[in-house]
């Protein structure tokens, strides 16, 4: 049983064979094709539960309650979504698992699609539970099959960390024989240990605290590390970085080699390498977390430590072969420059998009005020930052744009406006919406209902129309100022007035802009096409 | 297999297939592996788009029985396969005098106007495509261009382009499969309704690769 998959997708069918009951996410590159393919591969069957969750956070308690029900599930997210999820993450480690749980955190190094490059094995290490680095999509599979058996075994949550360059490529996976798992529900024994009341919570930790070193012989054990003792020149990789160290070094047998796939750390392998090598290179996809612990505070007298620390490689963005080669003191691959001069396809608001209405109404409404301050948030429309719009003056994470907005008023500043799309809204916009309605904050904030996650492709939302206004009612916003208008040329004369309005009302104000994402119609345009073409 | 046309020697294939969002070139990828891997190879294929999927660049890279990484290094790209000219331009830093560069000459101009806004800045507008024809002669070797487009639309659908360059592909003989077999494994997993112009369009690029292919060849004297 072989397949050609995405990294993505071989974490995806790992977890199906691993006998998963559900799996649960929030929409984000690199980390959206898992739920997407488990969704495509056995959602339908009724035997998996594979849908979309409110925020990551939502889809981690998804996920830890499954744990508890003693059902296996995987949570799945980008980088940054852990952040959001970090709080039920990190009690995780404490209540710890039943139902074998599985956390698949795609990071983004080099930022192709990503607010900032950080490495989730800090929070890994930081939860003390196991993490997996898969180097390529092979054990992308074994990792996460292993990962469910290993959190069974260990009675905690398990992570498996992967990078853009793994998930976004395909390779050859070889499938295992499926687990078998009871489809019976089987209820945590001890309820008292999933209730981090302080008395609980400390012996939940000193639990944590007292299997670390069984933590360490697994990993220490497991064929996921590996390590190579040849001449006096050492490289460690880890993960992804693995494969361009050895097209690095092609046949060159020499160099001893040490893998990292499975943490914590193996300390005894690194202690083998550091003492058999005057000269040890550390390749890491991500920041250097290997190396900083390597060295300490003080590093190791006598030892050349080389890597993204020393500056041999650079501080930042994806590793690469060339890089490595470079690192190495190796000659350079004969290249020619990169053509210069070449116009550049920046990602853009589409043709016909309807934040391209709303961002043209919101200039020509805020024309005339020379201080106007225009927060934004994560999604398409953060695109309006750029030429002819310049209309976005903050991204910063899933919801702040409406936190900030409430707190540049507080500062004084007029006017305040801010745009957030209808999924970001409910991910994580409704709760600083309440904080601004109980104190009728002097801002103006425009729900971009678009009624999809557009920059991930398309997804389901979860309140869009009719649904989102009575939402955004319910929270308790005024009637007189929560207008919903139909963001087209031919109505920008009314909404431009309707705006200046609500931004010189002193108070709070929503204003929904509804219209549907160009792409979303266009698939459907495309669907009813489809359906039309072929006779049943 | 030992066409002169696409140097490979023992070490495996490195194809990058260049383009922008919505031309095709992520299918293209996933249909050259599929192939490969029912016939037995050990393929790995990387793709880039991020949030390019509004119309930017796409660079996929196919690696067939070579490289352990999906990432193509610099100079180290046999064949590339530019679906748009500015686009095969970019990725001039991983050819060498060994690549081989089968290119369409059909522009897709930035059309969105913040991407105009940016072009005016960069002060230069659209290249001439005749100019990053010069510049990728002066580093790779067989550099062959043809407007595929035209050859896609005669095959019944613009939407075929990557069908045409894959044409291309299969016709120059660099690869350990003929054009002929490499389709009848394609078809194998192909909606119906898309095989007769696909078909079209595929032979259309193999039939070119092979006549720019036996001119080049005779133009070098042997």
């Amino acid at each position: 049983m072989s397949e050609l998959l995405l990294g993505d997708e071989a974490v995806g069918i790992a977890a199906i064979d691993a006998g998963i009951s559900g799996a649960f996410s929030y929409p984000g590159t690199p980390a959206t094709e898992i739920l997407e393919f488990i969704a495509k591969r056995v959602g339908s069957d009724g035997s998996v539960s594979a849908r979309w969750s409110a925020n990551e956070k939502v889809a981690y308690e998804e996920a830890l309650g499954m744990s508890f029900a003693g059902k296996r599930s995987i949570v799945s997210m980008k980088h940054v979504g852990l952040n959001v999820a970090a709080d039920p993450f990190i009690n995780s480690a404490l209540t710890g698992a039943h139902g074998g749980l599985v956390a698949v955190v795609a990071d983004d190094p080099s930022m192709h699609s990503s607010q900032n490059e950080q490495d989730s094995r800090f929070y890994g290490d930081f939860a003390q539970i196991p993490v997996f680095e898969p180097s390529n999509q092979q054990e992308a599979y074994d990792m996460t099959r292993e990962a469910f058996e290993i959190s069974e075994k260990f009675g905690l949550p398990i992570m498996v960390r992967i990078v853009t360059r793994l998930a976004h490529s395909r390779a050859n996976v070889t499938r295992a024989e499926p687990a078998t798992v009871s489809a019976e529900v089987n209820i945590a024994p001890e309820p008292r240990d999933w209730t981090l009341l302080p008395v609980n919570a400390r012996r939940r930790f000193r639990r944590l605290l007292d299997i670390q070193g069984s933590l360490r012989e697994y990993s220490a054990d497991s064929p996921y590390n590996k390590l190579m003792l040849r001449g006096p020149r050492g490289i460690l990789a880890s993960g992804l970085a693995y494969n361009y160290v050895l097209e690095a070094i092609g046949v060159d047998s020499s160099y001893s080699l040490m893998k990292v796939g499975a943490y914590p750390v193996p300390v005894e392998m690194v202690r083998k390498l550091v003492s058999h090598c005057e000269y040890i290179l550390i390749v890491e996809e991500g920041y250097p977390f290997i190396e900083a612990r390597l060295n300490g505070i003080l590093g190791i007298p006598g030892k050349e430590i080389r890597g993204r620390q020393s500056g041999d490689l650079p501080a930042d963005g994806e590793m690469s072969t060339d890089l490595v080669r470079k690192a190495m003191g190796m000659p350079a691959t004969e290249a020619s420059a990169a053509a210069t001069g070449l116009p550049v396809r920046p990602p853009a608001l589409c043709k016909g998009c309807p934040h391209c209405d709303t961002f043209h109404a919101i200039i020509e409404a805020t024309s005339e005020v020379k201080d106007r301050i225009l927060f934004s948030d994560i999604g398409c429309y953060t695109l309006g930052a750029l030429p002819p719009y310049n209309a976005v003056h903050s991204c910063v994470d899933m919801g702040s744009s409406i936190s900030m907005a409430l707190g540049a008023a507080k500062a004084g500043a007029h006017p305040v406006l801010c745009t957030i799309g209808d999924s970001t809204f409910t991910h994580s916009g409704m709760t600083p919406l309440l904080g601004a309605v109980r104190e009728d904050a002097n801002i103006t904030v425009l729900v971009l209902d678009n009624a999809t996650v557009g920059m991930t492709g398309g997804q389901e939302t979860f309140a869009t129309g009719d649904d989102l206004l009575n939402l955004i009612r319910g929270l308790g916003v005024d009637e007189e100022h929560l207008i919903s208008f139909e963001p087209v040329k031919r109505n920008k004369k009314e909404i431009v007035a309707m705006m200046r309005r609500e931004i010189n009302h002193r108070g709070l104000s929503v204003l929904i802009a509804k219209r549907a994402c160009v792409q979303v119609m266009r698939q459907s345009v495309q669907l009813k096409q489809d359906k039309v073409a072929t006779p049943a | 297999m030992s066409s002169p046309k696409c140097e490979s020697d023992a070490k495996g294939w490195r194809i990058l297939i260049a383009g922008t969002g919505g031309q095709g070139a992520l299918t293209a990828a996933r249909v050259l592996c599929g192939v490969f891997v029912r016939r037995g190879h050990d393929v790995v294929s990387g793709q880039l788009h991020g949030m390019a999927q509004r119309g930017g660049s796409v660079q996929s890279s196919v690696l067939i029985d070579t490289g352990i990484s999906p990432v193509i290094g610099a100079g180290q790209a046999d064949c590339v396969l530019g679906f748009e000219p500015v686009e095969t331009a970019r990725a001039l830093s991983l050819m060498s005098k060994n690549t081989t560069v089968y290119m369409n000459t059909c522009a897709v101009v930035p059309f969105v106007v913040g991407q105009q806004l940016a072009l005016t800045r960069a002060g230069a507008g659209y290249p001439a495509v005749k100019d990053l024809i010069d510049c990728l002669k002066k580093v790779a070797q067989r550099v062959f261009s043809f407007d595929a487009m035209q050859r896609a639309f005669d095959a019944g659908s613009p939407k075929a382009l990557n069908m045409v360059m894959l044409g291309c592909l299969l016709g120059s003989e660099a690869l350990p499969c003929t054009a002929d077999e490499f389709w009848t494994t394609t078809l194998k997993t192909m909606p119906s309704k898309l095989k007769q112009i696909n078909t079209a369009a595929f032979f259309a690029g193999v039939e070119w690769a092979r006549e720019v292919g036996n001119a080049a060849v005779e133009a070098s004297g042997s």
